[in-house]
């Protein structure tokens, strides 16, 4: 009974992204990649692992799709509607079908090979939970673990942000500018604001010791910045460089902060002195939450093609 | 099978029937704003008697308050944006059509 | 077959519909689709495996899928800043090696 049910979940997942790749107009790919993120979260779930299909349906179905659908906005239908050369004459189709049969073929193959693992990682990791200072092993993993990774995570994220801010359009550019002036999502945004940095918040606490943590919170604060921003609130924290500069760099800087304080007082780069781990686990996720969700609320603003307001040249 | 169960079956059952009405009613009504009226009614009802059916299961007090938040707050999102989505169809004058009108008719009719 | 081997296969599924799109597709925004869907596939694969060796849950592919999850949020970002840029100065959407075929 349970293989059916995979079985089905899966079916529907295949038929998802083949609609996406297979279909012609833009905002349909888009709608379809959506749903394919969703589909997902569930298959997570199956695979029994609830952080993944958390962060999988905020992070992966919901932020990247909002990029996309901000994107495919901005363009003109005739780069969003449907081409009208057939598909199977083209040899490019060929071309692809055949690089994808052969990549399957050879993955199908790599799967089929079976795996003898000699050491069984799972143990340690769980016995030396307690000491971890969090209860729940993927927290302990990406926060203690394994930090260093994290710490880069955060670094690219920064980058990324960088970039894109670097990369911003000028004044020759149209503006365009995704506001909804509606006084009904003012109003609910008095109810829905509060309520995501709640929840917000809860998955970082939660994070501890149930599935949840930084990467979920985050990107739970980011719609809810986004929310802010679609309803036409443009504060001039968004508009203004160095405050998207400053929220950005805050989560990584105590994050190295933390680790160079260890460097002090342990004896390695994020190694954290036993009775401060849950402690200095809270206070970089915490950091790292507000950090990611200012990073990718930045993302989608720096995408607008607007022009930072005070920016002055000769300070860059 | 205990009663609980046969009334978890039930009720899980009706609100994937719910869904799938209202997964309907947006194939097959004509214009946009009556679409919406499908898709936040019936989905909601529907999510609403999956919730409740997993609530007969649950131990403790709060899980349950957790699911009804749940629907709460879907029923709040799906109101909002079921109301942006007919607004900016009203900004963009998407045309209100009737069931056996087809799109030749109506454009022709609104010039 | 293993119940979770099932998963992996899904994953070499999505890859091989990843690998396809992003190869036959001009459209740009259209090839980004295809590389998320490619990226998808291979944490599936990831996981699914991982979880087909071992009767408990797998911990640490987890955490690599959830990193992967977020660095690739961070890719497609830069990705659609970097072709809404290309579309700004050249007013199109596909690479000038794509455009003859049009």
């Amino acid at each position: 009974m349970n293989e059916l049910i995979d079985l089905a979940l899966i079916a529907i997942l295949l038929f998802m992204a083949l609609f996406s790749v297979l279909s012609a107009v833009l905002f349909k790919a888009i709608i379809f990649f959506i749903l394919l993120g969703l589909m997902l979260a569930i298959i997570w779930i199956r695979l029994d692992a609830p952080d993944i299909a958390l962060a999988e349906a905020a992070i992966g179905a919901g932020i990247t799709g909002i990029l996309f659908l901000n994107a495919q906005a901005q363009l003109p239908p005739q780069h969003t509607q449907a081409y009208t050369v057939s598909m199977c004459k083209q040899s490019r189709f060929w071309f692809a079908l055949i690089a994808s049969l052969s990549t399957m073929i050879v993955l199908t193959l790599a799967v089929n090979q079976p795996l003898n693992p000699t050491i069984s990682i799972n143990q340690p990791i769980i016995e030396q939970l307690n000491a971890s200072g969090v209860e729940h092993p993927i927290t302990a993993i990406l926060l203690n673990y394994r930090s260093f990774d994290t710490l880069l995570e955060i670094a690219v994220l920064v980058q990324v942000a960088v970039i894109a801010l670097s990369l911003r359009q000028h004044e020759h550019i149209k503006i365009h500018s995704p506001t909804l002036p509606n006084p009904l999502l003012h109003a609910c945004l008095t109810l829905f604001l509060p309520m995501l940095f709640l929840v917000s918040m809860y998955l970082l606490w939660a994070g501890a010791s149930q599935p949840g943590g930084a990467f979920q919170a985050g990107s739970v604060l980011a719609a809810a910045f986004i929310l802010f921003y679609l309803a036409g609130f443009n504060t001039p924290i968004n508009n203004h460089e160095l405050y998207l500069k400053f929220g950005w760099v805050f989560g990584l800087s105590v994050f190295l902060m933390v680790g160079i304080l260890t460097l002090f007082t342990g004896d390695a780069l994020l190694a954290y002195p036993l009775e401060f781990a849950g402690v200095s686990i809270f206070f970089i996720e915490f950091a790292v939450t507000l950090s990611i969700g200012w990073i990718l609320f930045s993302l989608f603003v720096l995408s607008q093609n607007i022009s930072l307001s005070n920016v002055k040249e000769n300070n860059e | 099978m205990t009663a609980v169960m046969v009334a978890q079956s039930i009720l899980l059952i009706t609100g994937a029937l719910f869904f799938c009405i209202g997964s309907l009613g947006l194939l097959r009504f004509p214009d946009t704003y009556s679409r919406i009226h499908a898709l936040t009614k019936a989905d909601n009802l529907g999510l609403g008697l999956i919730v409740l059916a997993l609530i007969l299961n649950v131990d403790s007090f709060a899980l349950a308050l957790k699911l009804l938040l749940i629907w709460a707050l879907v029923m709040l999102a799906s109101a909002l944006s079921g109301h942006l989505v007919a607004w900016q169809a009203n900004n963009l004058s998407l045309a209100v059509r009737q069931p056996n009108e087809s799109e030749q008719q109506v454009s022709s009719a609104h010039e | 077959m293993n119940s979770y081997l099932i998963f992996s296969y899904a994953g070499v599924a999505l890859c091989g519909i990843g690998v396809f799109g992003f190869i036959f597709h001009s459209h740009l925004i259209k090839r980004l689709i295809a590389f998320n869907i490619l990226s998808n596939g291979v944490f599936l694969i990831l996981v699914g495996l991982a979880q087909n060796a071992q009767k408990q849950p797998d911990h640490l592919p987890q955490a690599l899928v959830l990193t992967g999850i977020v660095v690739a949020v961070a890719a497609t970002a830069l990705a659609l800043v970097l072709i809404k840029q290309w579309y700004a100065i050249s007013q199109q959407t596909t690479l000038p090696e794509d455009q003859e075929h049009q």
